[in-house]
């Protein structure tokens, strides 16, 4: 689990008196960071650190500005561009994530309800997905290569996978374990058999399939930046990748701060967007 | 409409129900009670068809009883409305499955009736523990099913909402007028409840004894000091408690 969900699994257990009176300190979780900030300056400016170990605070923000805002001087051939490249890369990894990651869930999400559901898939194929599932994805890189050659393919494919697992296993798990009451009472009350997925299995392990979506969804952003050391100009890993080659970790850490954003950005929309089914759940 | 002949039921080699006999006639209400564990779900499950005996036969409207249907419902000890339909769209449930042309209308009317109308839209979770029971029976009560089985489904209820409970059953019974199996261990229960009682005996269990409860049709708290209600719940602690 995501230390996120934990998080916000003791605020839902917490007293909903208790929970309301500490809303309006949110502003406590923005001292760590803060702190941290304030200590990294400290060491970058008065030269404890080297600049080359730890650029300052500064010094990245500068290359954020110019990453998003600036306007590029390099015009050569196969260079991966960094100024004013910042909406150019976010979209290609972002589009990238979309990608593979809807196909992850198209293929995850089915899977899993069948495997949850049905002995006979879950004998046939459950070996194999928990055989699969721990190959590290940096395992699958030389395969990718050769499949799908360098570059967006190989990308996709390996986000797929990073993706998939999770999503198979969460929603499996949570298919497997509606309450057999639940399946006995629709039966008793006259539902046919034909309609059991639709009217109880489906909706009862929602609330599962959005945790596997969402842990899905922080691995396939763990496997872009994989997916990227494969060869592509596009996106923020390959920016990184360009950029430590020359020693600029400032740029470094704009790719971070933006995988940063972007993870907890399309986190929100996924709960945001399944909110309304899962709801039930929480109470 | 029910008949109870004979029947035998094991888990393993665990006997649960050794030879049961009782009948119900329609619009009855039959209350069994019996000492923790001895089998008093088992023997619903078997009416509900979710089990089969080992020996002997249910038969339900003259019909032997193989699996699930549409003339027996149940509900259970703690209540099973889905937790994620509003508590209307789980009393339309059984019209919805059924085809009926406006399932929210019937389920709406149910809820008028039970009492339930200000929390049509509410979810499961928000209800409390009694409002809960209350839209599991209107839930069950949707199906029309003339059989009505009831595994103690006020026992997680403390005695005065239980007694309101009572009241509240009694009313419903008295209109839909089902066959009803209750199986509860509160006697004051089964005696407001209840025509006839069966007292099971400790696991394997038999039937103890049956007994007519003669209270007359109207019964709600100054039953429980009326001297022949005091009398018969002397009697069934004596089997309930064996010296
Ligand atoms: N599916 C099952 N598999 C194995 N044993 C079972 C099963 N269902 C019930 N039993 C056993 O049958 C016995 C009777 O259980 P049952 O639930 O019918 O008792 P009960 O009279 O309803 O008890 P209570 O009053 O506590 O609800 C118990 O010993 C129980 O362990
Ligand atoms: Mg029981």
């Amino acid at each position: 689990m995501q230390p996120d969900a934990s998080a916000s699994q003791q605020r839902l257990l917490a007293p909903s008196g208790a929970r309301a009176r500490s809303a309006p300190r949110g502003w406590l979780g923005l001292i760590p960071p803060l702190a941290i900030v304030a200590v990294w300056a400290a060491v970058t400016a008065t030269g404890i650190i080297s600049p080359r170990v730890l650029p300052t605070p500064a010094a990245v923000a500068t290359a954020a500005a110019d990453f998003l805002f600036g306007t590029s001087t390099t015009t050569l051939p196969g260079v991966v561009r960094f100024e004013g490249a910042g909406p150019f890369h976010i979209a290609a990894s972002l589009r990238r994530l979309l990608v593979a990651f809807s196909l992850a869930a198209a293929v995850g999400v089915p899977l899993g309800l069948a495997l949850g559901l049905s002995r006979r898939v879950a004998l046939l194929l459950d070996p194999l997905v928990q055989g699969l599932r721990p190959i590290p994805i940096y395992a699958w890189l030389p395969l990718a290569f050769a499949w799908f050659g360098l570059g967006e393919g190989s990308a996709r494919f390996l986000i797929f996978i990073g993706a998939l697992f999770p999503i198979v296993v969460a929603t499996g798990d949570g298919a497997a374990r509606v309450p057999r009451a639940w399946v006995e009472t629709a039966v008793m009350l006259g539902t046919r058999r034909s309609d059991l997925a639709r009217r109880v299995y489906v909706p009862a392990t929602l609330p599962s399939i959005v945790t596997g979506l969402r842990l899905g969804l922080t691995l396939g952003w763990m496997s872009v930046i994989v997916g990227e050391l494969t060869g592509t100009r596009r996106g923020i890993g390959a920016m990184m990748f360009a950029a430590r080659e020359v020693g600029r970790l400032d740029r470094v850490i704009v790719g971070m701060a933006c995988f940063a954003l972007l993870g907890l950005g399309t986190d929100l929309l996924v709960r945001r967007l399944t909110q309304r089914f899962t709801r039930w759940a929480l109470t | 409409m029910i008949t109870v002949a004979g029947v035998v039921k094991r888990f393993g080699s665990v006997g649960v129900l050794d030879g049961i006999d009782f009948a119900a006639e329609a619009g009855e209400v039959v209350a069994v009670l019996g000492p923790s564990g001895c089998g008093k779900s088992t023997l619903l499950r078997l009416l509900a068809g979710f089990e089969r005996p080992d020996a002997g036969e249910i038969l339900v409207g003259g019909r032997p009883v193989g699996a699930p249907g549409p003339d027996r419902a149940m509900v259970d000890q703690s209540s099973t409305l889905f937790p994620w339909l509003r508590l209307r769209d789980n009393v339309a449930w059984a019209p919805r499955a059924a085809g009926a042309a406006d399932p929210l209308a019937e389920a709406d009317r149910l809820l008028e009736a039970t009492g339930l109308s200000d929390f049509a839209d509410a979810l499961p979770a928000t209800l409390s523990g009694g409002m809960r029971q209350r839209g599991a029976i209107a839930q069950v009560l949707a199906t029309g099913a003339p059989v009505l089985l009831l595994d103690e489904p006020f026992g997680a209820l403390d005695a005065q909402t239980r007694l309101a409970m009572h009241v509240w059953l009694r009313d419903i019974l008295a209109r839909t007028r089902p066959t009803v199996v209750l199986v509860t261990h509160d006697i004051d229960e089964a005696l407001l409840l209840g025509d006839r009682l069966v007292v099971l005996s400790r696991r394997p269990a038999r039937v103890a004894a049956r007994v007519a409860v003669e209270l007359g049709r109207d019964r709600g708290r100054h039953t429980t000091t009326d001297p022949v209600f005091t009398g018969l719940k002397d009697r069934i602690l004596d089997l309930l408690t064996p010296a």
